[in-house]
């Protein structure tokens, strides 16, 4: 059993310092392949969150069989990882325009990874954060939808449910979604 | 959001779970039907409004991913539109896509924004919608409105509109980025205004008017953007398809009820939600008859937002008359909304409040302060004050120099107020003013004196005064200034300290040193500095966590200048003073080390070396060292003389701990002499009624009480109990104390009724536990009281009590004592010689079976 599985199989029983670890692996693992590929070839534009995610599980997990429950666990993180350095971007490109003078290297790939506006990015994540206050599992849903490109069919799987509950579920994470943008 | 409103958002999700799987007409039916409070009913009316809005970040994921490997189409960065090449995506609207987009073709370069309906083609509505935008932009030319350059339909058959580029940040995160203050964001807001009421009169409503439309340049200069959903007054085509084109938290409640007869009262509304949101971090809210609820309790529960003193009164009434629910009671245009802005602005009477007379002689004080004594000239003068305050203002922003000199000046000034010294002033004044016509007998007058706290009544004054007014205008001058903003906040904080209102220091102290931090960092002198200052205090308050801040503290100190810098011997300095209390051990190592560090640093270290030797010397002598404590003292003394002056109150309690470490040290003679010449000295600085000299008078008495000179002791006894019963009351445990050392002197002078009275009276305070250990005393001296009152029994029952309770105490010594006295009393009476041996025996052998 690779690490990242054995978190995951940790992470099962809800041990948040396991899911932690797991995102502590995700999150670089992320950027790092971000980085790799813009490296590797000419972009046109972004690099696409779906292909990136789906990357960045192959090298942390393989090709090793694991539970869909874990898969699932694996998503959930990736998607809030992916969050976290979009929304870091976002942030430190709003500061940076105002006098902030961090170096722009270390969020170069997070630029290219998804072409969306920073203000909206911010405004989303602050929705999503209230979001949360009212439904966490929806939110969950939406990141690992947005942030991690998983379709609905893909969402029905990993959480062992019926497609039209987990459609359900999205029409109501939508809706609380966007009664919470100004 | 707080409980109520996420319990309220749960409810209305459990039953638009329920509604999504009907359709419209069924959903129309249900919600007719269900019973809902009316809150979670708002709600649950704006979560299926959402159903015919888009969103593309959640419709389409983010663009370049799910996007474009689902086969839809991609983002047209890089393609080209007539004479216009896009470049980036700048966002998504709700209908329409916007990119930067630069002009082909020609010799100069021209930007622009170019917004473009996205993929779908639009329906027939949209299509008319577009058009009409594109009609009524290109009539509207103003310096806050982004202006329309160009607009047409591409190739493809996708209309798009080409508008000034409006590089800049949303208004309330650009409010929020740069810490504006209240007036900063109404002055925003009014450029808006002006915007708005132009259009107004070209007949165009914005009817979408929220931050997110309202961008701030670089220059701070605000631009209104985006009238996808005006419409001209007298058009009246086709409305009830774009009824949920705008945005619930800043739409006027006709809006969001889908009525078609809207005017320009919708645009005041969305001008008041935009003013609420930055005012209080908050769209506006409303309670349950539909009526907005007051931005300065928003802002209170929210604990975000302006303080709630510049909300409350005039600007909240301004907001909440441009949010009213009914259009009618709102302003009756943009223009007088913004004429009320302009008179806040300018400490005029606003006409969202009720005229009051009253009410504008306040207005005008605080206007012109100078003026209103005088009459006939007081509105010329306000006006004169007026432009004389306004330039000054501007000179300020101008001038960061000077600005940094006003606020040294404002420094010095605050921390030289005096609240002791301006108190005895106070009581000087009230007293010549009530004992010149005889209004009270002397003994009310001198009753009435030692009852009122001076001291207080100034701190209060100067409080109400000074610190409160600057600490407003502080945070609402100079917010765009955050250093400024933080070392006058530091030095109103430093104020309260001086003052011992420690409760108001702490918030603004804590307020200033995070301000300080935020904007300097953490190596900068002047953020450690606040920091130190913030331990001070918390040493001060008896914070639980004074020891971890103390130590916080010196890490970053030793992490920014290194371990022997002044600073970072400073910081050590204040966590030795911390630890005095907490752990002696610790506290004497981290003064020493703190004390060898200060010795480098020569004359610029001179305060806080007299600071570490006082702190050294009372750890030693809380400790019982004398003999190490009697040098730090002295030391501490002459630095304290030679820095803070002879008649400094600090200097002057030094003096006078030093006597009493020397009393400790055997030579009470020299201690007697040492508080004799204190006492001038505390008369001047502290007065007559002052705990502290009425304390000295006590110490003053211990020499010859030691050496049974009666006559001596009396006298100042006598006074301090007087004093003491008078400011602190008869049952005041050091007024206690001093009664019981008073006792004793009357039954040497001869005086056992006396001596009884005051032992009787201290006797009823046996439970209080700081008298706890005096009570041995008491009972022994009421055993000498019936002696000498030639009462032997009721005197060897007394001292029996006393033995007691001397071993409760395990006073050993003075066991020792009251045996002897037992044996001598038990002698004199007949048939007890049993007794008397039996104490003899205990008073000559220092006896551990008896100690507890």
């Amino acid at each position: 059993m690779g690490e990242i599985t054995e978190l995951l199989y940790a992470a099962r029983g809800g041990n948040s310092k396991a899911i932690d670890a797991v995102f502590a692996r995700v999150y670089p693992a992320l950027r790092q392949i971000a980085g790799a590929r813009l490296r590797n070839q000419f972009t046109d534009g972004t690099l696409g969150v779906t292909a990136l995610v789906h990357e960045t599980y192959l090298k942390l997990v393989g090709a090793e069989h694991i539970d869909l429950a874990d898969q699932h666990h694996f998503f959930a993180c990736a998607a809030r990882a992916m969050r976290q350095i979009l929304i870091d971007h976002a942030r430190h490109h709003a500061a940076e325009r105002h006098g902030g003078k961090a170096s722009r290297a270390d969020f170069d790939e997070a630029h290219f990874i998804a072409q969306v506006d920073g203000a909206e990015l911010l405004d989303f994540d602050r929705a999503l954060n209230q979001l949360d206050e009212v439904q966490p599992a929806l939110r969950e849903l939406v990141e690992m939808r947005v942030f991690a490109g998983l379709t609905l069919e893909e969402l029905a799987a990993a959480s062992q449910r019926s497609l039209r509950s987990v459609n359900r579920d999205w029409q109501r994470a939508r809706a609380l979604l966007i009664a919470q943008m100004d | 959001m707080d409980a109520a409103e996420r319990a309220a958002w749960q409810e209305a999700d459990r039953h638009l779970a329920a509604l999504l799987d009907l359709d419209e007409a069924e959903r129309q039916q249900a919600m007719a039907t269900l019973e809902l409070p009316v809150a979670v009913r708002a709600k649950l009316k704006l979560l299926l409004a959402t159903t015919h809005r888009d969103y593309p970040l959640l419709d389409q994921g983010l663009l370049g991913s799910s996007h474009d490997e689902r086969g839809e189409p991609a983002p047209r960065i890089d393609s080209r539109i007539d004479d216009w090449h896009l470049s980036a995506l700048l966002g998504h609207g709700g209908m329409a896509s916007v990119y930067r987009a630069e002009r082909i073709g020609q010799d100069f370069s021209q930007q622009a924004a170019i917004k473009l309906l996205q993929h779908r083609l639009p329906g027939p509505a949209e299509q008319a919608r577009f058009r009409r935008e594109r009609q009524i932009l290109a009539r509207l030319r103003h310096p806050h409105i982004a202006a329309l350059l160009d607009g047409g339909v591409a190739t493809d058959g996708t209309p798009y509109l080409a508008m000034a580029l409006v590089e800049g940040e949303r208004i309330d995160h650009y409010c929020d980025q740069h810490q504006l203050g209240a007036r900063q964001r109404v002055q925003l807001l009014l450029a808006i205004c002006d915007a708005t009421a132009h259009a107004h009169r070209q007949l165009v409503i914005h009817r979408d008017i929220k931050p997110g439309n309202i961008l701030v340049d670089a220059e701070g200069h605000a631009m209104l953007l985006d009238f996808g959903i005006a419409r001209i007054l007298d058009d009246t085509d086709q409305e009830a398809t774009m009824t949920r084109a705008f945005t619930p938290d800043y739409a006027a409640p006709e809006q969001r009820a889908g009525r078609n007869d809207l005017g320009t009262a919708v645009d005041v509304y969305g001008l008041g939600a935009v003013l609420h949101r930055l005012l209080t971090g908050q769209p506006p809210r409303h309670d349950a008859h539909g009526e907005p609820i007051a931005a300065a309790l928003t802002a209170r529960q929210s604990g975000q937002g302006q303080p709630i003193s510049v909300l409350r009164g005039d600007l909240d009434a301004i907001v909440q008359r441009a949010l009213a629910s009914d259009p009618a009671q709102r302003y009756a245009s943009v223009d007088a909304l913004a004429t009320d802005l302009q008179h806040w602005l300018h400490f005029r009477p606003v006409s969202a409040r009720k005229r009051n007379p009253w009410r504008r002689a306040l207005k005008l004080m605080r206007r012109n302060p100078m003026s209103t004594s005088l009459a006939v000239t007081s509105l010329l003068l306000a006006l004169a004050g007026g432009l004389l305050v306004l330039r000054a203002h501007r000179q300020l922003e101008q001038r960061a120099q000077e600005l940094q000199q006003v606020v040294d000046f404002q420094t010095r000034m605050l921390e030289r107020i005096d609240a002791s010294q301006l108190g005895r002033r106070l009581r000087r004044d009230i007293t010549a003013t009530l004992a010149k016509p005889a209004l009270l007998e002397p003994e009310q007058l001198a009753s009435w004196q030692a009852k009122t706290d001076f001291t207080g009544i100034a701190a209060g004054l100067i409080d109400q005064a000074l610190l409160t007014p600057s600490l407003a205008t502080a945070r609402q001058d100079f917010a765009r200034q955050p250093v400024v903003e933080a070392a006058l906040l530091q030095t109103l904080a430093s104020s309260y300290r001086h003052l011992f209102q420690f409760d108001a220091a702490h918030p603004v102290q804590a307020e200033a040193t995070a301000l300080f931090l935020d904007t300097l960092g953490s190596q900068d002198r002047r953020s450690l500095a606040s920091l130190r200052e913030q331990v001070a205090l918390a040493e001060q308050r008896v914070a639980p966590d004074m020891q971890q801040q103390a130590e916080r503290s010196l890490a970053l100190h030793r992490q920014a200048f290194g371990d022997t810098d002044i600073d970072s011997a400073r910081a050590r300095l204040r966590l030795g003073s911390v630890l005095t209390a907490l752990a002696p051990e610790r506290a004497e190592h981290a003064l020493q080390q703190a004390l060898v560090q200060l010795g480098q640093h020569g004359a610029a270290a001179a305060t806080d070396r007299a600071e570490a030797h006082a702190a050294l010397a009372i750890v030693l002598a809380e400790q019982s060292r004398y003999a190490e404590a009697e040098p730090a003292f002295r030391t501490a003394v002459d630095e304290f003389t030679a820095t803070r002056g002879a008649q400094d109150a600090d200097t002057l309690e030094l003096r006078n701990m030093l006597a009493w470490v020397h009393g400790r040290l055997g030579d009470g003679a020299r201690a007697h002499a040492e508080y004799q010449a204190l006492y001038p000295l505390y008369l001047d600085a502290f007065g007559e009624y002052d705990p502290r000299t009425l304390n000295l008078l006590n110490n003053i008495a211990a020499w010859p009480r030691r050496q049974q000179d009666w006559q001596a002791a009396a006298e100042p006894l006598r006074k301090a109990w007087q004093g003491m019963t008078r400011s602190l009351g008869r049952d005041y445990p050091t007024t206690v104390r001093v009664a019981i050392n008073l006792a004793e002197v009357e039954l040497g002078l001869g005086d056992p009724a006396k001596a009884r009275h005051l032992l009787e009276a201290a006797f009823t305070q046996r439970d209080n536990g700081d008298l706890h250990s005096a009570m041995p005393g008491v009972q022994r001296l009421l055993g000498k009281v019936a002696l000498a009152e030639g009462k032997p029994r009721q005197a060897a029952d007394w001292l029996t009590r006393a033995w007691h309770a001397a071993g409760d105490e395990s006073q050993t010594a003075l066991q020792q004592k009251i045996a002897a006295e037992l044996a001598a009393t038990y002698r004199g009476l007949p048939g007890h010689a049993a007794d008397a041996a039996r104490w003899q025996a205990r008073a000559s052998v220092p006896s551990d079976s008896h100690d507890e």
